[in-house]
């Protein structure tokens, strides 16, 4: 995909999300003018706003087609294979992450999550992977459990409790 | 090590105008209303339209996101629900601008960078002695009048929203250079072409604090972030800071002198340290970024749903920059809309609807009409160049 055929698509769905935005404002029934007695209602300004925002798209679509932005006129990649596999696989890794939390807990997460760059992406030695492995859930332990007392996703019920008898260790001795 | 110094002078004049113009500032600022709030939010947004040097129809979109996005959750004086997304609850707690501004300026920016460099690390072999430091100590005197050219510059534009540090440091070189005995030397070699936008940008660091302290209203995406860490700490920056915070407030200024020191040592005594973790593999730095994003997200709120706001948040603000559409008014669009749509409803309320009650005050008439006047400078440049240009070919 070219950079100008991306900005054409930017802007249609800018220009959807904006109306789209107006809708949820009409669909939620919130007042777009002023009501007696109360002032301007809760959906003057989401409403408005949105209404420039469909706007501002329209003058961005405008200028694609009269060529009056570089992009418009550029027929280089929007994304080449390189910055796709680059960025492509960090977004997914975030993704990985993210539902890997949910399920087994934020530390094997954390540990499944380093390996993968720092042994299968960045081919390093297995003892830096290991260092990284190990050493970040005990930092983030320590940072945010420990020092910071926040209580981090442990996952699914059965890593939960598996993850209990450190907390209990914790308690008992420190 | 010329810039070194050169940001350690700019940061310490800057501090000390700060000192000087802060309180005179705040008591003025004690006049403003919510008409002249609204007026000085409104300048802070046409700031970035007209001096933003941005896409017009795309910055004012990106604007107007960060303030619809502001508004998602219970509406501040009616108290109904609105902008809740396909009836999910957790939209109704709204969305925290730290989501916004970790998915901004972590994730996106890692991307943009992973973009940028390719994952490859772009180094040069630096060796510094402690020999070689004493040497350029000395040095000092062939810079010191850019540096202070730089930090004066630096210090004023920096206290206008949007304008920030790379445009002060544009100015300051250009000034220095216009009154340098040798200006055919810059950027041939000649340090002062170093101090002058050194001293410049750390200059306006400490510049862009003085709206957001005074007025309440950020000069830049730092400061706005530092505007909503202070409302989560349950402080209202602005005039009545200084009334109800003194300790807050003079402490903060306090700080800045003591880390201004702090800093130039650590940047003498550490760069070997700085220049190692720069080189570390994307494939460490990376990870490590990330994880301290989504768990820095998660901290505050307590929710995995706002850490897959912030992924998302973070992967469409990247895919717009690729398109030219700038972050930062999104991001101080985000802080100051709660503020701006407060203001302006209570404007519209104390006048019974009336919307001349923005223009019908002195302070606040000022403001729009230089908000109206920054807005239309694109089109007046654009016009003057065309005619510049007609008259040329004639």
């Amino acid at each position: 995909m070219t950079v100008r055929t991306a900005e054409l698509l930017m802007g249609i769905v800018t220009l959807l999300v904006s109306l789209g935005l107006m809708w949820n404002v009409w669909a939620d029934g919130l007042r777009i003018d002023w009501v007696d007695g109360r002032g301007p209602g809760a959906g003057v300004w989401p409403f408005w706003l949105s209404l420039g925002m469909a706007l501002a798209s329209l003058a961005t679509l405008y200028r694609w087609y009269t060529g009056a932005t570089p992009e418009s006129r550029s027929d280089a990649a929007y994304i080449d294979s390189d910055t796709l596999f680059l960025v492509g696989i960090a977004a997914f890794m975030i993704f990985a992450l993210l539902v890997m939390m949910t399920y087994i807990g934020t530390y094997l997460a954390l540990m499944v999550f380093m390996f993968f760059f720092v042994r299968l992406l960045g081919k390093h030695s297995w003892g830096m992977t290991a260092g990284f492995v190990i050493g970040t859930p005990i930092f983030i332990y320590l940072l945010f459990e420990v020092a910071l007392t926040k209580y981090l996703p442990k996952g699914l019920p059965i890593f939960e409790e598996g993850f209990l008898w450190i907390d209990n260790f914790r308690y008992e001795w420190f | 090590m010329a810039a070194a110094i050169a940001s350690f002078i700019g940061g310490t004049v800057s501090i000390i105008l700060f000192t000087m113009f802060a309180p005179p500032l705040a008591v003025f600022a004690l006049k403003f209303g919510p008409q002249e709030e609204f007026a000085l939010m409104l300048l802070a947004f046409a700031t970035f339209i007209g001096l933003g040097g941005d896409d017009i129809p795309k910055t004012i979109f990106s604007i107007l996101l960060g303030l619809v996005l502001a508004a998602v959750g219970f509406d501040i004086i009616s108290g109904q629900p609105r902008m809740i997304f396909f009836d999910m609850v957790e939209f109704q707690r709204g969305i925290g601008f730290l989501v916004l501004a970790i998915g901004i300026y972590g994730i996106g920016e890692m991307l943009w960078t992973l973009e940028s460099t390719k994952g490859q690390i772009k180094m040069h072999n630096v060796k510094i002695t402690w020999a070689r430091m004493k040497e350029n100590f000395g040095e000092i005197g062939q810079y010191i009048n850019s540096t202070w050219v730089g930090s004066f510059i630096g210090f004023f534009v920096g206290t206008l929203p949007a304008a920030g540090a790379t445009p002060a440091a544009l100015m300051s070189y250009g000034l220095s250079k216009t009154f340098s005995k040798d200006p055919d030397s810059y950027g041939k070699g000649n340090i002062s072409g170093v101090a002058a936008p050194e001293a410049a940008n750390n200059a306006a660091s400490t510049g862009s604090m003085l709206p957001m302290l005074t007025l309440g209203i950020p000069g830049s995406p730092t400061t706005a972030i530092l505007l909503g860490g202070m409302i989560i700490w349950g402080l209202r920056p602005g005039p009545l800071l200084f009334q109800e915070s003194p300790d807050f407030v003079w402490g903060l200024i306090g700080s800045m002198y003591v880390a201004n020191v702090v800093t130039v040592l650590l940047n003498l005594a550490l760069i070997p340290v700085f220049i190692r973790v720069l080189a570390m593999p994307f494939t460490l730095l990376t990870p490590i970024i990330f994880v301290l994003c989504v768990l820095g997200v998660f901290a505050t709120t307590d929710r995995m749903f706002d850490t897959w706001i912030m992924l998302f948040i973070g992967v469409v603000g990247y895919l717009m920059r690729k398109l030219n559409y700038p972050v930062a008014p999104a991001v101080l669009a985000i802080v100051l809309g709660p503020l701006a749509e407060r203001s302006m409803r209570q404007s519209l309320i104390s006048s019974q609807g009336d919307i001349t009650t923005f223009v019908t005050r002195p302070i606040s008439l000022t403001c729009v009409l230089l908000a109206l006047l920054l807005v239309s400078y694109p089109l007046i440049q654009r016009y003057t160049r065309k005619r510049k240009a007609a008259a040329a070919t004639e």
